[in-house]
């Protein structure tokens, strides 16, 4: 009732170009999905919360050229200064920064004898400041006391030690009971939990760990350290600035530098997964502007080609709306062959890199979204050639003969 | 002839000026797209050591964990616990060993009041320079019998050389390293970069030369601030940094030369000699125990050619292709309309054979403008790519390899987009088009 089976004669005798266009579009559809699915996950990636209150964080690094410095007063010292600064809401000195692509990881042990059941997790260590400091959720259990934070030299370390770990690795260790009062092993270091944080992101974003962390209130005492300040929004910069030229001038033989703040740490971690969302959003982009173009063309074209035929069929009594509808139910049919192929090629591409690359397969729904989207474009792109078609004249039919 | 179909070419361009610059445009993004990536891919998985792949190794032993198995690359550490680099070193079996690791050194001039700020600096021993061709402006390696001192001798790069010495011979200078006075013996040029830095993969494949070298061995005598990666997995404790030297944690690089088949066999038997003795005190309790990479190997190892990089090539040859397609769609239209005209030209006596190259002709036009342009927009693709990721000043740059592929990738567009729409015009009735006039 469509007219669609003779529209399919009709782009079957003259299968060149419709041929053509089915290939560019179908090919269309299984790049663009493929990488609208790719730039949705990167933005979950980049999206997933920290844990952390990230606005008006920053970290500063410091490092003691002289040998026998010692890195517990000298921290002690600094924080008393930064926490004494005009915006500041609370520092820490830490171990390793969140998210930052570099920092230490280690497993817990429920039984230090049961080497094979292990928890993997990332180590941050801080002091009683760093849950405010970092802005974390405790949901269990309390905080550090300061009496046990300590500052410890190689040669003497704790054997023993509070630790505060995130809901992600306590569920996995304890899936049945509270984690809080339990104790777990690292190694040789006996650790007590004492509370449970909603969430904290290791440094590596892309391990399979990513939201497993442990926070011990244990400092080794190095000759380097970072600090990590939250200060009021909008005064993070000024502060940060400020702070840097502070303590360099109480001690110019040491390096205090590398500042960076929390929103910059962020972007150069996910530099690669930026990259991708912006390469992949300018080819879908391009893609589209490129079919449009293309359909545009073609249009053209075939109305061009028929101006004859189409003055002929005015003449026998067919409305503008009938021309109108023939040519939109053609660009329509060919749509609808290049979904089809194109899923499949997308399904093709799909199965063969989560073979090989371990990737998701594509989710049906971003197939559809682009098939929809494309048929809009299509019909957009053909309008305006088909509205010239509608205005040839039954004239034409007769003019030429 | 080919300039009669040139001129007719221009002309039949000319006359529909918007449908020529589609085909161009859309030959020129395609194109554009696939040269950035193209280039960025030829780069990433270059191998800068391709000449010597067969004579360097990558050293890998594995004294990890006997419980479970190295948890990445190819389950075997990509480097040495101090141990079993010392014992490399000091077998001295083959033709060139390199030890070595990445630190961050506080660098100043003696005499400079600037504040200090710490530099990139790797700690190898002397063959690292000849291993891996190293450059220099001034000087050269320190001798061997620096590296056994270890002596304070250090060389510098190009750039730290142009700031504490404004670029003039440094050689014999003094450099204060960690708050100890070092002497210049050598100066690496500018020009010097490994790309990707195949000898340290651990970190960035692609970042920058470093900016100052020392003797490995100073790594024995004090902790100096780690660069690189440090991993472990023994409990047993470490209270000082001779534990730590005696210790299971993995920190060090290490490279070898053997330049011939003699030595290869004489070097895989110290290996097994020494891990069957190792074996003897407890460790070395994985298999398999080393294994030895060519530079191709350790590049393949490390994934320094992405998921993302793979998947971006492909997408841009798909990307190619629709463009081209698109422009072989607008091809045909414009070719097809223009059909009464080749039908009067058959009538007068043209042949198929002149047809179709005439058209050709104009596809060729059409594909090499495109490839051009497509060149100048690579160009900016390639800047876009630079901007995206932090580090890839080496990596996205316009070479040679981009030229040559532009001109294979104008011939290909050309006969791709060009063949069929003139196969088609050649062989259309001429008849049916000269009735209708």
């Amino acid at each position: 009732m469509l007219d669609v089976m003779p529209i399919i004669k009709s782009l079957w005798r003259n299968k060149t170009g419709p041929l053509l266009i089915v290939i560019q579009l179908s090919l269309t559809i299984a790049v663009v999905s493929t990488a609208l699915f790719v730039v949705s996950e990167r933005i979950a990636k980049i999206e997933r919360p920290s844990g952390m209150i990230e606005a008006g964080m920053f970290k500063i690094w410091m490092r003691e050229n002289s040998p026998d410095a010692d890195m517990e007063q000298i921290a002690k010292r600094d924080m008393d200064i930064i926490r004494a600064t005009q915006g500041v809401i609370d520092a820490t000195p830490i171990s390793s920064i969140p998210v930052s692509g570099g920092g230490s990881s280690t497993s817990l042990y429920k039984n230090p004898e049961d080497k094979l059941t292990d928890f993997p997790t990332a180590i941050y260590e801080m002091t009683e400041h760093g849950l405010p400091a970092l802005g974390l959720a405790l949901i269990e259990g309390r905080n550090f006391n300061t009496n046990e934070v300590i500052f410890f030299g190689r040669e003497n370390a704790p054997k023993h030690t509070a630790a505060i770990i995130t809901k992600d690795i306590a569920d996995k260790m304890f899936p049945d009971e509270s984690a809080v009062g339990k104790t777990v092993y690292m190694g040789g270091l006996q650790l007590t939990i004492v509370g449970i944080i909603e969430r904290l992101m290791g440094p590596w974003p892309d391990s399979e760990y990513a939201t497993s962390a442990t926070i011990l209130p244990v400092i080794v005492k190095d000759d380097a350290i970072n600090y990590l300040v939250r200060t009021e929004s909008g005064q993070r910069d000024a502060i940060m600035h400020s702070l840097l030229e502070k303590l360099r001038s109480i001690d110019s033989t040491r390096l205090v530098g590398d500042e960076k703040s929390m929103e910059k740490i962020k972007r150069e971690s996910y530099a690669g997964d930026y990259a991708m969302i912006k390469i992949l959003s300018f080819v879908i982009f391009v893609l589209i502007f490129v079919n449009a173009l293309g359909i545009f063309g073609l249009t053209t074209f075939w109305v061009n080609q028929r101006r004859k035929q189409i003055g002929i069929r005015r003449a026998l009594g067919s409305t503008k709306a009938e021309v109108m509808r023939y040519f939109m139910v053609e660009n329509i049919v060919l749509v609808v062959f290049s979904a089809v192929v194109g899923t499949i090629i997308a399904y093709l591409n799909s199965s063969y890199m989560a073979r090989t690359h371990s990737m998701e397969i594509l989710p049906v729904t971003y197939v559809l979204i682009t098939i929809l989207f494309l048929l809009l474009v299509t019909i957009m792109a053909a309008y305006s050639p088909i509205r010239k078609a509608t205005q040839i004249s039954p004239v034409e039919a007769v003019s030429n003969l | 002839m080919w300039k009669y179909y040139l001129r007719l070419s221009l002309y039949s361009l000319r006359k529909t000026p918007a449908l020529s610059l589609l085909m161009v445009l859309a030959i020129a993004t395609g194109i554009a797209a696939n040269l950035t990536i193209l280039t960025m891919h030829s780069v990433v998985s270059s191998n800068p050591l391709e000449h010597k792949n067969e004579r360097l190794f990558a050293v890998q032993l594995n004294a990890w964990d006997p419980d479970r198995e190295y948890f990445a690359l190819n389950a075997i550490p990509p480097q040495l616990t101090y141990q079993d680099a010392k014992a490399l070193y000091d077998a001295n079996v083959a033709d060139e060993v390199v030890v070595m690791r990445k630190a961050g050194v506080t660098i100043q001039h003696p005499e400079s009041t600037e504040l200090p700020s710490a530099y990139a600096t790797r700690m190898t021993t002397r063959d690292f320079f000849s291993m891996f061709n190293v450059q220099f402006i001034f000087g050269g390696p320190w001798s061997k019998n620096a590296d056994e001192g270890p002596e304070n001798v250090v060389v510098i790069s190009e750039g730290l050389n142009n700031k504490f010495f404004k670029g003039a011979n440094s050689l014999g200078q003094a450099i204060m390293l960690d708050g100890e006075i070092f002497t210049v013996t050598g100066v690496v040029s500018e020009r010097w970069q490994l790309v990707p830095n195949v000898y340290d993969l651990n970190n960035r494949p692609f970042e920058a030369a470093p900016d100052a070298y020392l003797p490995f061995f100073f790594s024995a005598a004090k902790p100096y601030q780690s660069w690189g990666n440090t991993q472990g997995w023994s409990d047993k404790e470490i209270k000082t940094h001779v534990d730590f030297l005696q210790g299971e944690d993995v920190w060090i690089q290490a490279w070898v030369s053997l330049n011939s088949d003699e030595k290869r066999q004489e070097f895989t038997q110290f290996l097994e000699s020494y891990i069957s003795t190792q074996k003897e005190q407890g460790r070395f309790k994985r298999s398999p125990g080393y294994q030895l990479n060519t530079p191709q190997e350790w590049l393949n190892i490390n994934n320094v050619v992405s998921k993302d990089d793979k998947q971006l090539l492909m997408i841009s040859f798909v990307f190619l292709m629709i463009c081209l397609v698109n422009s072989t769609v607008l091809m045909l239209a414009k070719f097809l309309r223009k059909a009464p005209e080749a039908g009067i030209r058959r009538a007068l006596g043209a042949t198929r054979h002149s047809i179709f190259f005439q058209h050709l002709t104009e596809a060729f036009i059409v594909g090499a403008a495109g490839a051009l342009l497509g060149l100048l927009l690579s160009l900016g693709g390639l800047a876009a790519v630079r901007t995206l990721y932090s580090n890839y000043e080496n990596v996205a740059v316009f070479n040679g390899f981009t030229v040559a592929a532009a001109i294979l990738l104008a011939l290909v567009a050309t006969l791709f987009s060009g063949f069929l729409p003139a196969w088609r015009i050649s062989h259309a009735v001429p008849a049916q088009y000269l009735k209708t006039r």
